[in-house]
């Protein structure tokens, strides 16, 4: 994997397949020891800049976001979103009962949710003008 | 991503195919209400040519459980890769929603 990789998009839906290109791409280069690991992060990552496109930046073409993706020498991977829209505060976010949810069609915060289950640290740097999103992962075994 | 409709005697099947993210959701959504519209209520999602699931496309899905459950209809997943497993495990759904192996498995779960 390069030192550190980084890719900036407009806040567009359609550019999440390119995101999951990217984190993918890096990934190809770590020996990750199962395909639901890698699938895992990818998916992380696409849920954190979905929710920003959507919530944060209202799906406004002309805003950006940025990833950046890197692995250090204790094998954590650590994957920062650059974000210039209000940071959203997921650590304290709570989804509520899945079978509740499913009864009354609500489908919204699955996607921190799966953050959440997935990454091992999360943190979130304000700056007057952006927020950075710090996903860290443990390489190791996948969780179920 | 695709979506591609079946009928077969007493239940419809959804084929999805590729990638269904927050962007592709929306087919998703499309195809079930007009099959729900059509008042098909035996509906059975194979997934054995998706590729890739994030919560947009599994919120596409259970947004219709209940209503589908309401017209004593039944929503059933087969042919699941363990990665696209894997997403239903982590939020639970594995638990609570009707999955198989194959499409000879849902042919017996609407029989009986």
């Amino acid at each position: 994997m390069a030192t550190m990789a980084k890719l900036t998009i407009n806040c567009d839906l359609k550019n999440l397949e390119i995101v999951r290109d990217f984190v993918q791409e890096q990934l190809n280069e770590i020996p990750l020891n199962c395909d639901i690991t890698s699938n895992q992060i990818v998916l992380a990552v696409d849920e954190a800049c979905a929710n920003s496109i959507i919530h944060g930046n209202l799906c406004d073409h002309r805003k950006q976001l940025s990833v950046e993706i890197y692995k250090d020498d204790l094998n954590d991977l650590h994957i920062n979103l650059y974000d210039s829209s209000p940071a959203f505060d997921l650590i304290s976010f709570q989804m509520k009962d899945i079978r509740e949810k499913l009864k009354n069609a609500d489908t919204g915060g699955m996607g921190i949710c799966l953050i959440k289950k997935i990454m091992d640290e999360i943190a979130i740097e304000k700056h007057p003008d952006y927020c950075v999103y710090k996903f860290t992962k443990h390489l190791k075994d996948p969780i179920a | 991503m695709q979506v591609q409709v079946y009928d077969f005697n007493n239940y419809t099947s959804v084929y999805l195919i590729g990638e269904i993210d927050a962007s592709s959701s929306v087919n998703v959504q499309m195809t079930l209400q007009d099959l729900l519209n059509q008042g098909k209520k035996n509906i059975h999602i194979n997934c054995e040519n998706l590729e890739y699931i994030s919560s947009a496309g599994l919120g596409a899905l259970m947004s219709f459980v209940e209503e589908i459950n309401n017209s004593n209809g039944q929503m059933i997943f087969s042919d699941l890769k363990p990665k696209v497993f894997n997403v239903f495990q982590l939020l639970g759904l594995d638990q609570i929603m009707n999955i198989v192996n194959n499409h000879k498995d849902v042919v017996t779960f609407f029989e009986n």
